[in-house]
């Protein structure tokens, strides 16, 4: 199977890039309550629209990655959109398709959701295309105060992603040669984990010891607190971000809950 | 960890950072046996024994050594003697972080092991391991080089300046932006060497630093160390075994077998005599291995002409070789003996590469037009740099990257047109590490396997899987776990399962990557017997030049994806431009044999085989191999 | 009731079962154990070889929901257990409080760098994966390791994990029994993985030699070395 490379960390020097990494996943947070606020069709294309102007214009994400790491779940969304048009009740019809009545109520919430998720997944995108998860591992011990020790088991996992991954082909190949063939079934699928954990696990544990020998013989552990001669700040912008977030939160929640705003769909209950 | 420390506040002193931890005491103190060391003594232990937690047998039995400032000590065993062990009792890491029980007195730097933790070791000493894929922890090699210092929470003006100088005295001025992964291997070990010096370490402790480098890459490492120790006078304790390059630049031998020192003293009289060995499962192996080829050589010549073992002018590098055979050169003309004929083009090719050429994406090719041919029998070494494409011609040929059709020949059969299961019965890969290849729970069943998915009768599977089992010595293991072997047994395994359907071609992924000479030599001993009892053509990719020089009939070179060379071994060596492209080294017994064919090329002609430029010399003949 | 309530009283449970492992770990002592580097290590290598695993099974799931409709998402959940394998197993080996926390959001930590299509959202994921299959050993105090106490612990898994999951991919429209179901699928995924997978995966790593310092390892009988020399 093909890795979308969309997925990754490129530097760059965008107005996000050049943001905490703290503050990043303040705004990823805001994003997700925002879009889970209620369904309503026009709030979502807003705020679908508000996120991919941020990709496009304060992330510099091309269009292209933008496409590449999103087409599956376009598709995705594209068809929850048209079974859920197709299938939820509804009062007022919009107009017929071959005889079947499309309801405006189903019709609108379908596309609110659809597009929430389209919403949820960019935004991940941007988060993570433009965030250093060194930066992020390093944001949570000196911001949030996570002691260091456990946020070098992230450091870890940042390092020993990219061999695992060579190490999979590597097996891939090496049990193909043996005359191992795939078969489908719940009961293979386990057995096939279990063939390929056994050697990743082995090879990777065996060399986990001469990691921790070497991490220790350089001091590691000596304190309870140590240095990061570079490290993110918050800075006047990550300051507007956040405070902009916070706004629009506040708004659209007290908004909802005052009853200025509603979804057209009820939820016909159980 | 009761001292709360600034994080930008400077300590007073490096020396001053005796952080004990109460609880790991497990020693009575000997404070004054501390003070009593010696000043100059870097290393001083007094009969220490341990064994690994939850085993009975110790690795490590009575072991005393005492290092002083300045010195720069090779120790040297077969694989499973305790070296590496003995390493890592040096900082503490033994008993602290593997546990286990360890008995006697280890003062390291004035300070007592067993009552001080790893990381208050981390000023004084700095360790190097095998893999740079374990022990580099950061992405980027300024983070590496600071890790160690920001741990120590040293304040940011003054880790930066020792990043800077760090990586200026390995020779990667520059590098500190750059990630990891886009550095080579003998790149990545001097950042690890790097990693270590910026804390300014007195001792350096190194467990095989090039065994996962090419020729080049150890070139580097030493080149560094010789600096290290001749310019900084930091102590150096070293495993390792490529000892061609570093006999006459260490200052002392100390030679361990089954968990014993059983030799201490300097690299002359160390290598003045052959000694006993007994591999991990206990059989003797030659020493040979972990001896310099230049040394060898002498041994071999004194014996050979019945002149007393050399001793204080035994030869260590390939100069002192040359200078040591003119001295024993037999009276008496006799006209050099050709050693072996150039083998004729085999008879019955058994594989045939015609026009190949390859590559995943149409604008870079890996591999441009390669012809040659395998012949039935043969063994064969394939070379070249690493990303040369040698690794992705060998794996076309067991169809994991898929050739195009026409290209490949079994016989008078095209490749493409098999399937990989009929492939795999004709075709063996043995793969770098043995681990990938395992598929059960069971060495019997993992030798199986290959019989069991192509439908054979049981009976016959009994019968099979015993005889292979018995050729590769396993059958004690039979019920085992194939991951709970030895390396060395978990590789005759992975032959093993190769073997049980009888392939007709053997290819061999970088056999001696990540392990002992001697392993490597074990393995080539087996081939050999396949070869004898098979037929089986074998097809190795390795840069390990002596491998090459002791087995191989041919070698091809490849380079920047074109086959640059067909022939034979010598005549690659002979290639200087050739095998400098390729990343090679010549063996030292080639080099000594140029060298005196230079002078006297009316006796010696240049050669690979040790006794047969020793008959040259003494002028006996019918002796070589 | 509608899905809602569902989810609100699977919520409130999972948050009971953590308040019930919270008081009867209180006081033994077994609260807060620091962790060697040595765990930590392993951790992490547990946790990013089950992401990295996982990474692909999710992208067949996430094109199967995609094709299938919402059906998929119940054809998906009997895979699940695969996801929640690290938890289990990390806490069985190193038998400390948090372990198989740590290890599933490292599972986590890898998905995402690995390129899983669900983005940030299985870091989450992981995180609450992690924290119910530890509440497995809490009930028993982190003493006992049946292979009972290790399915209870892969069983537990998908019960906070599932909510937001739901709503992610909205399948909460689809009625009561649907995502009771989609439940009931997931827990017995998760048990079954565990089952079949913790115990002889566990116990063949610490044969080969490779989890010296670990609890497990030191629980198992010593051994003699099986290469005296002869």
């Amino acid at each position: 199977m093909n890795r979308s490379t969309a997925f990754q960390f490129r530097s760059g020097n965008s107005f996000f890039h050049r943001l905490d990494p703290l503050t990043k996943l303040a705004w990823l947070v805001a994003i997700s309550l925002l879009a889970f606020g209620a369904y309503i069709a026009w709030v979502q294309i807003l705020i679908a629209l508000a996120v991919l102007f941020t990709a496009l214009a304060l992330g510099r994400i091309s269009p292209l990655v933008i496409f590449r790491g999103t087409w599956l779940f376009g598709i995705a969304c594209v068809s929850f959109w048209v079974i859920q048009t197709l299938t939820l009740p509804g009062t007022h019809v919009a107009f017929t398709v071959l005889g079947h009545p499309i309801y405006a109520e189903s019709a609108d919430y379908a596309l609110a959701s659809a597009l929430r998720i389209y919403t949820i997944i960019l935004s991940s995108l941007v988060f993570v295309r433009t965030t250093d998860p060194r930066e992020l591992a390093i944001a949570l011990v000196t911001q949030m105060r996570v002691p260091y020790r456990v946020a070098y088991a992230f450091f870890i996992a940042l390092r020993i992603v990219p061999t695992i991954e060579a190490e999979i082909k590597t097996i891939r190949a090496a049990q193909a040669v043996r005359g191992v063939v795939r078969k489908r079934g719940l009961a293979s699928r386990i057995g096939e984990m279990k063939r390929y954990a056994m050697p990743l696990l082995v090879g990777s544990l065996r060399k986990a010891s001469m990691m921790v020998m070497s991490m220790e013989s350089r001091a590691f552990g000596a304190y309870p607190q140590r240095t990061f001669v570079e490290s993110p700040r918050m800075t006047v912008a990550s300051y507007a971000v956040m405070a902009v977030m916070l706004a629009l939160v506040v708004t659209w929640y007290g908004a909802l809950a005052f009853g200025y705003v509603h979804s057209i769909y009820v939820f016909s209950g159980a | 960890m009761e001292l709360a420390v600034d994080n930008t506040a400077g300590m007073a002193s490096l020396r001053s950072l005796d952080v004990n931890d109460a609880q790991e005491i497990t020693v009575a103190p000997s404070s004054v046996r501390a003070a009593m060391a010696a000043e100059g003594s870097v290393v001083d232990i007094r009969g220490i024994s341990y064994a690994y937690e939850g085993e009975v047998d110790p690795v490590l039995r009575d072991i005393s050594l005492e290092v002083g400032d300045g010195e720069f000590v090779l120790i040297l065993g077969p694989s499973g003697c305790g070296k590496s062990t003995l390493l890592q009792v040096l900082n503490g890491t033994i008993p602290h972080t593997l546990r286990g029980r360890l008995e006697g007195d280890a003062f390291v730097c004035g300070k007592s092991v067993v009552e001080t933790r790893v990381a208050s070791f981390a000023t004084e000493v700095g360790m190097v391991f095998q893999d740079p894929e374990a022990q580099i922890i950061n992405t980027l090699v300024r983070d590496e080089v600071r890790f160690g210092l920001e741990n120590l929470c040293r304040p940011a003006d003054e880790i930066v300046a020792r990043q800077t100088e760090a990586l200026a005295f390995v020779g990667l001025d520059g590098f500190g932006d750059r990630s990891i992964f886009d550095l080579s291997g003998g790149q990545k070990q001097r950042v690890s060497v790097a990693a270590v010096l910026a804390a300014r370490p007195r001792l350096l402790v190194l467990d095989e630093p090039t065994a996962n480098l090419d020729p080049n890459g150890m070139a580097e490492i030493f080149g560094v160390l010789r600096r290290l120790n001749r310019e900084a006078s930091t102590t150096i304790v070293m495993v390792e075994h490529r000892v061609d390059e570093l006999a006459d630049c260490v200052t002392r031998v100390v030679m361990m077998d089954r968990g014993s020192i059983v030799f201490d003293g300097d690299p002359r009289s160390a290598f003045s005599k052959r000694r006993a060995a007994h591999s991990e499962e206990g059989d003797a192996v030659p020493s040979s291995a972990w001896f310099p080829q230049a040394a060898e050589f002498a041994l071999a010549l004194a014996d050979a002409s019945g002149t007393p073992a050399p001793s204080a002018d035994l030869p260590l590098n390939v100069d002192e070789a040359v200078r040591f055979a003119e001295a024993h050169f037999a009276s008496g003309a006799r006209a050099a003996l050709p050693e072996r004929a150039a083998i004729p083009p085999s008879e019955k090719p058994l594989l045939t590469v015609r026009n190949l050429s390859f590559g995943y994406e149409r604008k870079q090719p890996i591999l441009t037009d390669i012809n040659f041919t395998l012949g039935e029998g043969e063994i064969v070494a394939l070379c070249g740099r690493n990303g040369s494409g040698k690794t992705t011609l060998a794996r076309l040929l067991v169809h994991i990257n898929a050739p195009p059709p026409g290209t490949l020949m079994l016989g008078e059969r095209d490749i493409t047109g098999l399937s990989a299961r009929d492939i795999s019965a004709e075709i063996g890969y043995v793969f770098q590490n043995p681990d990938h290849q395992f598929v059960t729970d069971r060495v019997w069943d993992e030798i199986a396997y290959g019989l069991v998915v192509r439908g054979y009768a049981d009976h016959a599977i009994e019968e099979r899987v015993g005889e292979v089992l018995d050729i590769v010595d396993l059958k004690r293991y039979r019920d085992k776990s194939p991951f709970s072997l030895s390396l060395g047994e978990r590789r005759r395994l992975s032959v093993a399962t190769m073997l049980v359907l009888e392939p007709r071609l053997l290819v061999l992924d970088e056999p001696t990557i990540g392990q002992d000479h001697e392993r490597a030599q074990l393995l080539m001993g087996l081939m050999a017997r396949l070869r004898e009892r098979y037929g089986t053509t074998i097809l190795m990719i390795t840069h390990d030049v002596r491998l090459v020089a002791e087995w191989a009939d041919r070698a091809l070179v490849v380079s920047g994806g074109r086959l640059r060379f067909d022939g034979l071994p010598q005549a690659m060596f002979a290639n200087t431009d050739l095998i400098k492209e390729a990343g090679l080294l010549a063996p030292p017994v080639f080099e000594i044999s140029c060298a005196l064919a230079a002078e006297r090329p009316d006796r010696v002609q240049p050669t690979l085989s040790l006794p047969h430029l020793v008959d040259m010399i003494t002028g006996t003949e019918g002796r070589s191999a | 009731m509608t899905v809602g309530m569902l989810y609100l009283i699977v919520a409130v449970i999972g948050i009971v079962l953590a308040a019930i492992a919270y008081f009867m770990n209180r006081t033994n002592g077994k609260f807060f154990v620091a962790f060697t580097l040595m765990e930590i290590v392993i951790m992490a290598i547990i946790g990013v070889i089950n992401g990295v695993l996982g990474t692909p099974n999710a992208m067949l799931g996430r094109l199967f929901m995609t094709f299938s409709g919402s059906y998929g998402f119940l054809a998906f959940a009997a895979v699940c257990g695969g996801f929640y394998i690290a938890g289990p197993l990390c806490g069985y080996i190193i038998r400390k409080p948090g372990a198989a926390t740590i290890a599933e959001t490292m599972n986590g930590v890898a998905q995402v760098l690995s390129g899983n299509p669900n983005g940030i959202m299985v870091l989450g994921a992981g995180f609450l994966q992690g924290f119910m299959s530890d509440l497995g050993f809490a009930f028993y105090g982190y003493r006992k390791w049946t292979l009972s106490v290790v399915a209870l612990s892969g069983a537990l898994a998908p019960i906070l994990q599932q909510i937001p999951e739901v709503y992610f991919f909205g399948v909460g429209d689809m009625g009561i029994s649907y995502n009771m179901l989609a439940l009931a699928i997931r827990i017995a995924s998760g048990a079954v993985y565990a089952i079949i997978l913790v115990k002889p995966i566990a116990h063949a790593l610490a044969r080969a030699g490779v989890l010296r310092g670990t609890a497990l390892a030191a629980a198992e009988a010593p051994v003699s070395a099986q290469r005296s020399p002869a």
